[in-house]
């Protein structure tokens, strides 16, 4: 007999999908027959009762405390995988902000007259602030013994007005001015 | 099958590594089986059901209820024993002048309990001329009783595939259970096919 005339037979063999009734009397008839496809049914039935018996495999005692510690682990790794990627991202905000700082020292160290001038002039700015507010304190301290209660509120008031309207000019004046032209 | 609590599937998936760790305990044996029927080593099984349950417990938010537990942990089990066996194929492939293997952990191991007996090396012998797929279908098969649908979801193919796997994987079982027993008339018998025209 060839191979062709077993395949379905094999097919039926191997399959574990219930053959009807006809199908079954024909592979009962050649298996009276055919000695090979007897034997591989023989050495599967042989191989499927040895796999149904056969005792499930247990890992070693302790197995749940090794995953612990495994998880532990693990969990440690992560923490520390996650503490680097912040302290890099640390690390890079520094070094980005240390290069724009290097950069503008460079700058003004390249033209210092510039960087002189500049602390000169609010140096001196300084100087006339303090100067104007001294004045201002003085004329206060020798006003202070003549006034009445009222010219006292009133003077403050007008002090404090002056003094906003002091602060707005200032900042208008120093405002960058677009020239036009 | 084992019979697991939904109330620890609940209560782990809430974040409870106990519960975890009690499913852990009532799984460990199915896991390692299948790890260990798949990779034929106690070492890598044990890192295997080891590295399974981890991905449980880091994915359990994508476990569905619906689903056996049991059933979700043997498809991971599988999916990541498959990837072994590919890997080691790939390093006997490419790292054939490596003349050093680190030494195995000397932890208390698994093979303080596992003695190769003639039956798990009958077993070996059934299973390790089966691709990996066809080994993990045969394995939840035989061993777990899953339904061809369980086993096609948990191995991500099709019914269909599953069937065909699992006749060839009978034949090629069927053969090596012959080969086994008599091994002598095997050989004769391959011999006179070799010399059949039909053959």
């Amino acid at each position: 007999m060839t191979m062709l005339n077993h395949q379905p037979f094999r097919d039926w063999l191997f399959s574990e999908e219930p053959l009807d009734p006809q199908d079954a009397l024909l592979l009962q008839e050649h298996l009276r027959s055919c000695e090979e496809c007897q034997r591989q049914r023989q050495a599967w039935n042989g191989a499927l009762h040895f796999i149904k018996n056969a005792r499930e495999v247990s890992p070693a005692e302790g197995f749940l405390n090794r995953w612990q510690e495994r998880l532990k682990a693990q969990r440690l790794r992560r923490q520390h995988k996650l503490a680097w990627v912040f302290f890099g991202a640390a690390a890079g905000l520094a070094m980005i902000s240390l290069t724009i700082l290097g950069w503008q020292v460079f700058e003004a160290l390249r033209a210092p007259q510039n960087l002189l001038l500049f602390l000169f002039l609010r140096v001196a700015s300084y100087i006339t602030i303090m100067n104007s507010i001294s004045d201002y304190l003085n004329i206060f301290r020798a006003l202070v013994p003549g006034l009445p209660v009222a010219g006292l509120v009133f003077f403050v008031g007008f002090i404090s007005m002056i003094s906003v309207l002091w602060l707005a000019t200032y900042k208008r004046l120093s405002a960058v001015r677009r020239i036009i032209e | 099958m084992i019979d697991l609590s939904p109330e620890w599937i609940a209560q782990a998936q809430r974040g409870n590594s106990e519960a975890f760790s009690k499913l852990v305990e009532a799984c460990q044996t199915p896991v390692f089986n299948l790890c260990y029927r798949m990779l034929n080593d106690p070492y890598e099984a044990e890192d295997a059901a080891q590295e399974t349950f981890l991905r449980a417990y880091n994915n359990l938010r994508q476990y569905d209820n619906q689903r056996s537990f049991l059933t979700w942990l043997l498809s991971i089990a599988a999916h990541y024993c498959i990837d072994q066996i590919r890997k080691r194929r790939m390093n006997l492939l490419s790292l054939d002048d490596a003349v050093y293997l680190d030494p195995p952990d000397t932890a208390p191991g698994p093979e303080s309990t596992l003695s190769m007996g003639e039956e798990q090396k009958k077993v070996r012998m059934l299973l390790e001329k089966l691709s990996p797929q066809d080994r993990a279908a045969v394995i939840m098969l035989y061993w777990y009783d899953l339904s061809y649908d369980e086993i096609a979801e948990a191995l991500s193919m099709t019914v269909s595939a599953v069937k065909s796997r699992l006749h060839r994987a009978r034949q090629v079982m069927a053969q090596s259970w012959s080969e086994q027993e008599n091994p002598a008339k095997t050989e004769r018998r391959q011999n006179d096919h070799a010399q059949s025209p039909a053959f």
